[in-house]
């Protein structure tokens, strides 16, 4: 009886140990039948050398391997910026060096063919940067120097160069890899660094030039605005003494019109100027040397009670 | 029988000091292994290069083992020699001191036995923390760790070595049963341990292949800190056996960690907890109510501890700032969750993508911000002759060349070079933008969901645009007062590009921080800082000339203005005076018409009476000696009646002369 409930009870202390055992296995097959697609892979899965792709998200049947095997690759826009030369120095059409640094955005839109041809991501990867840096060479090769860099925004050529570097690139990348250019784009533009310090030089050189001429252009404008001021000073002032004769001469011959009534009795006329001036004259500090001849000092002279009138009129 | 006895023990002692050298040897290869593949570019790991310690010290004991096997059987030996000894001095005596003087082997055992684990243990401590230092250093001064090349191969060969290290590690702690072979469980242990720790380094380098290179840098760190605690306690059991009276015949020798030994040693983990309870306090813990109860408790406590935690997966939050996907078995649903607490499925079969919509992202477009040692300068003057970034961004960009003939800006595409074949009409610049963005919240399925590393698709399009721009932008204009234009249709062409591939973004702002030239040449920052010099000096010699006008222009008009006022003045005089001349004419005519002689004496006596009233007058009488006077107004201006005296004076003596 003793015995019996032992084993009774060991076979009780068993269940957890068999539910246990129970859940591993359900987890275990789950994980060996099943796998879960995320919304952003693709899948691609190979059974015993037949291939198919499957794209809806979510929990999927699979034979365990290796009937089955799952290839899983991500159906995102990824941005490659190469991984050889992923800036490099190459030859504009006018023979000047450049060095350009290139992405491509991309994305796996058939991934059976990317298997097929590739395996992985990796090694498509690889081959891209092969294309890409044979297409980057030959456009820009087609294009010269200042189409790539330039004031004049007509005749800057990027975009262009872009579009032509996707061109190039598209048919064989879908052909052959099943990857979609979405865009290409230029991220990087230098020179190779000799020619970096000719141009570093010339730049200085440039603003040392720069730095002349604005000194001189200082110089001459001053020069200018002085020499510019002396004749404006000029100019007023000869205006203004032109101005002026013409006021007096308008004056003068205002004065002029009245001098007609002088006409009536001149010799009046003359001897009231001649008083005029004199009275003029003797204002200041004078001596005057009078004979006696002169009236009222001809009273004075010998013999004058015998002047008949009118004898005086110097 | 006592020989019969005596030949096993020298046999097993023999068979000791055979299997330890093999493990020695094992261990020794594999560590060799793991050293040169821990050292090459494609397997570079952290978790695999810490998985050389545990198998140093693991080859550590194995040799002391070795040692241990080789004094017990040639102590055995010397035992078997004894006894024949004594056996022979049974039947004579002679020569006895002699030849007892040559049994050492026993001494020497005792010795190794008693003293050998005290040296073994401190030696095990240090080595441990010395390598723990070296790798410390190692990594601490590098930029960043270098990944796996052959990520597969490396996991690979990790695993392999792991499996080879567990098989040694399992057989040494299974032969450590045999009392003569206690010394193999430690390095059975540390075997265990460097297989362990071996599979972790294989599922870092998968785990860096699937992009979580962050794994190996905490698994690895996790490891060191669990080697600090193994060395903190060989350290502590010397101190605590060192004052311990040792018979010698410890079951466990004190280098042997109990920590690796409870999860390592056969009879599960709790027997071997009971067991080292009970050899700690002396006696039978393991006997006791309350460990039999926890025994029995621990492993469904643990379990439902384990659903517990399974079971909170199921309840997530979505954060203030954030929007959340909800993704079952990797399907994202359409509806986009708002901040809140939601219930889903447990993990693996819902999770919760949460974005920070509302947080503000910074990328920088131009230079590298940290060194090679990872960092950031951050300097308070920035100055164009200083550098101030790890490595500066230097950009082609467009200029209009300075031509000193013509004093104009040629175009840069129409400009040939001047100074050799090589030159490129273009300049350099050095610039760094910082992009700011957000998610933009209606298209965050555009951004969690249709692009592999949105934040690396932003800078390599912004790079792109501001690589372009520059590349068509004047140099000069864009250093002043194309500034504020160039920011913003760099943040335009931003925005319209990261749309066009539906990126999810939205570029809140675009700053220009530097722009200026590079500063490999200090004389070209100095260069451009002389041009503004320059300016300065030019307006001042403009501004100097035009306070010259300002001066002398006033002036010119108010003498102009002088002159015609004059003039002006003049001829009012003139009307005026004329007119009153011609009124006084008339009315004097009046007079003079009545008498005219009589009007021209009374008009010169009045003039002598009234207007010369104050005229000295001198009057000489007509009578006198006509005489004719010459007066020197050169030397006088005034000349005075006694001047006329002595011109006389002067004119007689003339007329005597004659």
């Amino acid at each position: 009886m003793s015995e019996e409930h032992n084993e009774h009870a060991g076979a009780q202390l068993h269940w957890p140990t068999i539910l246990l055992g129970i859940i591993v296995a359900v987890v275990f097959l789950i994980a060996i039948f099943s796998y879960q697609l995320k919304s952003t892979d693709y899948a691609v899965i190979s059974t015993l050398g037949d291939v198919k792709t499957e794209k809806t998200p979510g929990l999927h049947f699979r034979f365990p391997f290796p009937i089955q095997k799952i290839y899983l690759f991500d159906n995102r826009q990824r941005c490659f910026e190469g991984n050889v030369g992923k800036i490099e120095e190459t030859y504009t059409a006018d023979k000047q060096n450049i060095v350009l640094g290139v992405y491509v955005i991309y994305k796996i839109v058939d991934p059976v063919k990317l298997f097929q041809s590739e395996k992985n991501v990796e090694e498509a990867e690889n081959k891209l940067n092969s294309l890409m840096r044979s297409s980057k060479d030959e456009i820009v090769g087609k294009y010269k120097f200042s189409e790539f860099i330039n004031t004049d925004k007509a005749k800057m050529q990027l975009p262009q160069i872009e579009k032509d570097i996707k061109k190039l690139l598209e048919e064989v990348a879908l052909n052959n890899y099943g990857l979609e250019i979405i865009s290409v784009g230029i991220k990087s533009l230098g020179i190779p660094e000799k020619v970096t310090d000719k141009v570093i030089k010339r730049m200085k050189n440039e603003r040392e030039a720069a730095s002349a001429a604005y000194r001189e252009e200082g110089k001459k404008l001053a020069q200018k605005i002085r020499d510019e001021a002396d004749k404006d000073k000029q100019e007023k002032l000869a205006i203004a003494q032109a101005k002026a004769k013409i006021i007096r001469a308008e004056g003068d011959a205002q004065a002029a019109a009245y001098y007609s009534v002088f006409k009536e009795e001149p010799e009046l006329a003359i001897f009231l100027k001649k008083l005029d001036s004199l009275k003029k004259i003797v204002e200041t500090r004078t001596t005057l040397v009078i004979d006696t001849s002169t009236a009222p000092f001809d009273l004075l002279q010998p013999g004058a009670e015998n002047l008949k009138p009118g004898t005086n009129k110097k | 029988m006592e020989n019969f006895e005596l030949r096993n023990k020298v046999e097993s002692f023999k068979l000791f000091t055979i299997l330890s050298s093999i493990v020695s040897f094992t261990t020794l290869v594999m560590l060799g292994f793991a050293v040169y593949y821990a050292s090459t570019k494609w397997f570079a790991a952290d978790t695999m290069s810490i998985a050389t310690i545990p198998l140093t010290v693991a080859l550590f004991y194995g040799v002391s083992a070795v040692f241990l096997g080789f004094f017990q059987k040639r102590a055995a030996i010397e035992e078997e020699d004894k006894i024949l000894l004594e056996k022979r001095k049974e039947r004579k005596t002679t020569f006895e001191s002699d030849e007892d003087a040559l049994f050492t082997a026993a001494r020497t055992l005792k010795n190794y036995s008693k003293y050998s684990p005290y040296v073994i243990s401190i030696i095990a401590s240090i080595l441990i923390i010395s390598l723990l230092i070296v790798f410390w250093k190692i990594w601490g001064g590098r930029v960043e760790a270098p990944l796996p090349v052959k990520p597969l191969q490396a996991a690979f060969i990790s695993f392999l070595l792991s499996m080879i290290a567990i098989f040694s590690g399992v057989f040494c702690i299974g032969q450590s049963r045999k009392n003569e072979f206690r010394w193999l469980r430690p390095v059975g242990v540390w075997l265990v341990l460097s297989a362990v720790i071996l599979v972790c380094a294989s599922a870092a380098v998968l785990l860096i292949k699937a992009e979580l290179p962050k794994w190996d840098y905490y698994l690895s760190r996790s490891f060191m800190i669990i080697y600090a605690f193994l060395a903190a306690e060989l350290l502590i059991n010397f101190l605590i056996e060192f004052y311990r009276p040792r018979t010698g015949t410890e079951e466990r020798p004190i280098f042997e960690s109990r920590f690796l030994s409870i999860v390592t040693e056969p009879g599960g983990i709790l027997r071997n907890i009971a067991d080292t309870l009970d050899y700690q306090f002396g006696f039978q813990v393991s006997s006791t109510w309350i460990y039999v109860f926890l025994e029995k408790s621990i492993v469904p406590f643990l379990l439902i501890w384990l659903l517990l935690l399974w079971l909170f997966t199921a309840v997530d939050e979505v954060s203030p700032g954030e929007m959340g996907v909800r993704e079952t078995l990797g399907a994202p649903s359409d509806n986009v969750l708002e901040p809140g607490s939601y219930l889903k499925w447990p993990w693996p079969i819902q999770q919760i993508r949460k974005l920070p919509v509302n947080r503000i992202q910074e990328i920088f477009v131009g230079p590298e911000l940290k060194d090679e040692h990872g960092k950031e300068k951050k300097p308070d003057v920035v100055l164009w002759t200083q550098s101030h970034y790890a490595k500066e961004g230097r950009f082609l960009i467009a200029t209009d060349v300075f031509s000193p003939k013509t004093g104009k800006d040629n175009k840069s595409g129409n400009n040939e070079p001047e100074d050799s074949e090589n030159a490129a009409p273009v300049s350099m610049i050095a610039a760094m933008l910082p992009i700011q963005f957000k998610i933009r919240p209606t298209q965050i399925m555009d951004y969690a969901y249709k692009h592999d590393d949105p934040v690396k698709t932003l800078k390599d399009i912004s790079e792109k645009e501001v690589t372009g721009y520059f590349a068509s932008c004047d140099m000069l204009k864009l250093m002043s007062t194309g500034r504020k234009q160039a920011i913003e249709d760099i943040q335009k062409k931003i925005q319209q590009a990261t749309d066009k591939i539906q990126l999810g973004v939205d570029i809140v702002a675009v700053a220009l921080v530097d722009a200026h030239p590079p500063i490999d040449d200090n004389e070209l920052p100095q260069a451009f800082q002389e041009v503004v010099g320059a300016r300065e000096e030019k307006e001042a010699e403009i501004l100097s000339a035009q306070a010259y006008r300002a001066k002398i222009i006033p002036q010119a008009e108010a003498d102009a203005l002088q002159l015609i006022l004059q003039a002006e003045a003049y001829q009012s005089e003139q009307t005026k005076v004329s007119e009153a001349e011609i009124q006084r004419f008339r009315q004097r005519l009046v007079g003079y018409r009545a008498m005219p002689e009589m009007y021209i004496l009374n008009t010169k006596l009045d003039f002598l009476e009234n207007d010369c009233k104050q005229v000295r007058k001198y009057i000489v009488p007509n009578s006198a000696q006509y005489d004719v006077y010459v007066i020197n107004l050169e030397e006088k201006k005034r000349l005075d009646l006694l001047d006329i005296s002595d011109l006389q004076e002067e004119n007689k003596n003339k007329g005597q002369n004659q």
